[in-house]
């Protein structure tokens, strides 16, 4: 199962051979590592990377920076709620402002990785809990889906009432995006599945 | 779908009173919007009259809002003022000519405060050459009875209301009084007050005010009968103010700060803000001003900043809470006391008119909730302007003390020289007189205890102060420390953690022959980030050396040390430096770690301005002018605008918040310097139109 997993953290100027981040690639070679130390510059990368299957690792303070881990964090937020973002600081959680801890915690599919107590090891085992995750999520099982069967990718899924068209490759980034017609699809999809079912049941009763 | 099967929207007497209960949380904002009606109205006069509110009711309680303004109509009266919603006033911004009042209560939510304040009002209307009075009453607690005891939902609009006519004396005459009865709330003495303090300032009296409205409160049961209006010579006694105004063709604002030299508030012209030209005016009241403040207003606060808009109050608006603490700050004045107790002014020591009006400030714009303005940059801007404006009181707060302090101890000290000259004095008459020496010798005797006690008094005073100067040094130091300790725990964390990520990269993965490089370049990495925890702790055990014994130092020798240990930093962040030191300076006595502290926060200071700079460059000039020495030290980086120049040097005021600036190091010059009988101030940059220059001036003997 290949996925990306990405650091913006202002004291990993090292990159990839950052020592946290190279054992986590010891111990995770199904990964493809990628490191900032300019939060911007992550950001940007994340947001251009969204149909890819990622899991962000994401400092709280940048010190000389505009952009805080807060802010960044906002702003994937604002194009994606699936994405998954560990939040990392070296700060005991009580120094950060309340209202921070607030606006995380509000949030879908985040964590909080304690850098100053957290060892490699307890990285990992994060990293495999939000992998579990993603055997059950809708936009994993499709992404696996069009990995096994490579014909289904450009066969239409989906057509808008007099609008666009969507192959089932299209569709998978419109819902990594959460855009209007992802969200619906993915309703329309679970409600059909659960009728479906209803209906066996009812038949076969 | 069928044209005649509609539905109709209805809502019910209750509704109504809800609404409203959310629209006015107070009283006193109430009754407030009610004179605003009758400013709108064009009255000269507004009476406002409370009988039987209290909680010793001898009679029917109510309350009197009458006015000489224009009147209603009878089609006012309906189509206007029966009108829920009626947004006549904001497509007529103005009151009719001659006055035309820019209208305050634009809102339209005087009929939900009258539900307020009482459960029966009668209008009372005429306008000028009407024969007739016009009496409408409208009695909410019936409608609600009525609908409570039918049953069924009464609507709204359903509901009529009684009017009346009778004949007026006098053809001339007109206004509109406002009857309410069945009080609902208890008027005590102390909300009356609140009120009169609040309509005093319904106006500014800054305002050129061609037609004023006088509003009178009378209140029998407390024996209140009072002018709540205030005008411009009621705050004449303040011990300072300054006034600020602006220019729309240069697009320049005039800015106020306190000029050190002459020991005066200076008005200097900067160019025009985000939030556009403002007039201001601040009185200042020190302790002896605010205490015939007091005397000649008691029923007015000395109560900060308020902010008026087209003449009219807009800000921190009529609600507000007695108790001190919990009054509304929006313009975060007290909030900045703790930083600093000795010098910052406090709401309770100035009156500030802040005046702007929608065409000059169409960014400054009212939140909903009317509780403030609505939080964009312009607001935040003006905020900011304000605060800087309050730097120059502070200038002069700080400089009167220590003039203060000086005549005072200075009057004791001639007087013990005075007792000292009389004591010679009669002793060479006694000498002369040598007949006189027994029946002086008492006088002698007497004189010499005085001088002694006014000695004893010197000594002790100087004692006192010095303990004074140490408590607030120390005060001062405990509370750049508390935000110190955040940024260091956090610089030393993030340095243990680097430490530690290689510690347990070792751990889990030596030996490995394809590794090797790997290992031997953390093992250095490891070594290093060792030297920066060892240099944090170095500046942070610097706090703790202050009052090192004074020695000799090559001053030359000192910057040109720092600068060399500054050299990874600069390489590291591409930043080229330029070091002019031509002589060599030798200074006396003075403290190595002081001159250390200045350099050291300057520089953090420049590679954090420099950061985003095209060319970057940090420059350190040392020179010798007459009897003073010269430290200029300038960058290339983002530069200081110009009304914030002094603001700079105040405990935790930073421009460089986003790249971390905590704004305590320009604190620490500032005090280090003045600790060393010196000057520092920033000034033009040298490189011309980018970054900054500071200059430090200090003392210096060859």
């Amino acid at each position: 199962m290949n996925y990306n997993l990405v650091f913006i953290d202002d004291n990993m100027r090292e990159g990839l051979d950052n020592p946290f981040v190279r054992s986590i690639g010891k111990f995770k070679e199904d990964a493809k590592l990628s490191v900032f130390v300019d939060p911007q510059e992550g950001l940007n990368y994340v947001l251009n990377n969204l149909n890819c299957r990622m899991i962000v690792f994401l400092d709280c303070k940048f010190d000389g920076y505009g952009l805080q881990g807060i802010n960044v964090l906002k702003k994937i937020r604002e194009q994606t709620s699936l994405l998954y973002i560990v939040m990392m600081s070296a700060n005991a959680i009580s120094q950060i402002a309340g209202l921070d801890i607030i606006e995380m915690i509000n949030e879908d599919f985040i964590w909080f990785f304690d850098r100053n107590n957290g060892t490699v090891k307890d990285a990992c085992d994060l990293i495999d809990k939000i992998k579990n995750l993603w055997t059950t999520r809708f936009d994993c099982v499709l992404e696996q889906w069009i990995l096994r069967h490579p014909e289904d990718a450009d066969k239409y899924a989906y057509r808008e009432l007099g609008g666009k068209s969507y192959t089932w490759s299209e569709m998978l980034s419109e819902l990594r995006h959460q855009s209007a017609v992802g969200k619906v699809f993915e309703g329309m999809v679970n409600d059909y599945y659960i009728y479906r079912f209803t209906k066996l049941e009812d038949s076969n009763g | 779908m069928d044209d005649d099967q509609v539905l109709k929207w209805r809502f019910d007497v209750s509704t109504f009173r809800l609404i409203g209960r959310d629209l006015i949380t107070d009283r006193v904002t109430a009754l407030f919007e009610l004179v605003k009606n009758c400013y709108d109205a064009n009255a000269s006069e507004a009476t406002i009259i409370f009988n039987n509110v209290g909680l010793d009711k001898k009679g029917e309680s109510s309350i009197y809002i009458k006015d000489d303004g224009i009147g209603m109509s009878f089609t006012d009266i309906k189509d206007k003022w029966m009108v829920i919603g009626t947004s006549n006033k904001r497509s007529n911004p103005y009151s009719p000519e001659p006055f035309s009042r820019k209208c305050v209560g634009e809102k339209g939510i005087g009929r939900f405060a009258v539900d307020k304040l009482g459960d029966k009002v009668n209008i009372i209307t005429k306008q000028k050459k009407g024969k007739q009075w016009l009496n409408v009453e409208i009695d909410w607690e019936a409608y609600y009875k009525q609908s409570f005891e039918s049953n069924e939902i009464k609507l709204f609009t359903d509901i009529e209301n009684h009017y009346e006519y009778y004949d007026s004396e006098d053809i001339n005459e007109h206004g509109t009084t406002l009857k309410i009865t069945n009080i609902r709330e208890i008027w005590l003495e102390n909300d009356i007050k609140r009120f009169i303090e609040e309509a005093g300032k319904l106006v500014s009296p800054f305002a050129n005010m061609s037609y004023p409205m006088q509003i009178k409160v009378i209140a029998p049961e407390y024996g209140i009968e009072t002018i709540a209006t205030k005008n411009m010579d009621d705050v004449s006694i303040a011990t300072i103010s300054f006034s600020l105004g602006f220019d729309i063709t240069s697009q320049t604002q005039d800015s106020a700060y306190f000029d050190e030299e002459t020991g005066e508030i200076k008005i200097r012209t900067i160019p025009m803000k985000s939030f556009g030209g403002i007039k201001m005016k601040v009185y200042y009241f020190d302790e002896a001003a605010r205490r015939r403040y007091r005397k000649e207003f008691p029923n007015n606060q000395i109560d900060g900043v308020k902010i008026y808009r087209d003449s009219i109050i807009t800000t921190p608006f009529a609600e507000n809470e007695s108790e001190d603490d919990k009054k509304r700050d929006v313009l975060g004045i007290d909030k900045r006391l703790w930083m600093n107790i000795f010098d910052r002014v406090s709401t309770r020591e100035i009156i500030g008119i802040v005046e702007i009006t929608k065409k000059d400030n169409p960014m400054i714009i009212d939140a909903t909730n009317r509780q403030d303005f609505v939080d964009n940059e312009q607001y935040r801007d003006l905020k900011e302007f304000i605060i800087t404006q309050l730097d120059a009181i502070e200038g002069y707060k700080k400089y009167s003390r220590k003039k203060k302090r000086k005549e005072n101890s200075n009057t004791l000290e001639s007087a013990g020289q005075e007792i000292q000259s009389f004591i010679s004095s009669v002793e060479n008459i006694a000498e002369q007189n040598p007949n006189l020496k027994d029946s002086l010798a008492p006088v002698v005797e007497q004189a010499k205890k005085t001088g002694k006690a006014v000695r004893t008094a010197i000594k002790e005073k100087k004692e006192a102060e010095e303990e004074f100067a140490r408590k607030e040094s120390v005060y001062m130091s405990i509370m750049s420390l508390q935000e110190y300790a955040i940024h260091i725990t956090h610089a030393v964390r993030t340095t243990l953690n680097k430490i530690r990520d290689r510690v347990e990269y070792f751990n889990m993965f030596y030996p490995d022959p394809t590794e090797e490089d790997i290992f031997k370049r953390y093992a250095k990495e490891m070594y290093v980030e060792f030297l920066n925890v060892n240099k944090v702790i170095d500046y942070m055990l610097s706090y703790s050396q202050s009052n090192i014994q004074p020695e000799d130092i090559e001053l030359d020798e000192t910057i040109r040390e720092i600068f060399v240990e500054y050299t990874p930093l600069f390489n590291s962040n591409g930043i080229k430096t330029d070091l002019i030191i031509p002589e060599k300076i030798m200074l006396r006595n003075t403290r190595r770690q002081f001159f250390r502290d200045i350099l050291q926060n300057l520089i953090d200071n420049s590679i954090k301005a420099v950061r985003d700079a095209e060319q970057k460059i940090i420059r350190c000039t040392v020179s010798v002018e007459k009897e003073e020495l010269i430290i200029l030290l300038s960058d290339t980086g983002n530069g200081i605008p110009q009304e914030k120049r002094t603001w700079v040097f105040g405990v935790y005021n930073t421009t460089t918040q986003d790249q971390g600036g905590a704004g305590i190091g320009l604190y620490i010059v500032k005090t280090r310097v003045e600790s060393l009988k010196g000057k520092v101030f920033v000034t033009d940059s040298e490189f011309g139109e980018i970054g900054t220059t500071i200059r430090i001036e200090l003392p210096f003997k060859k």
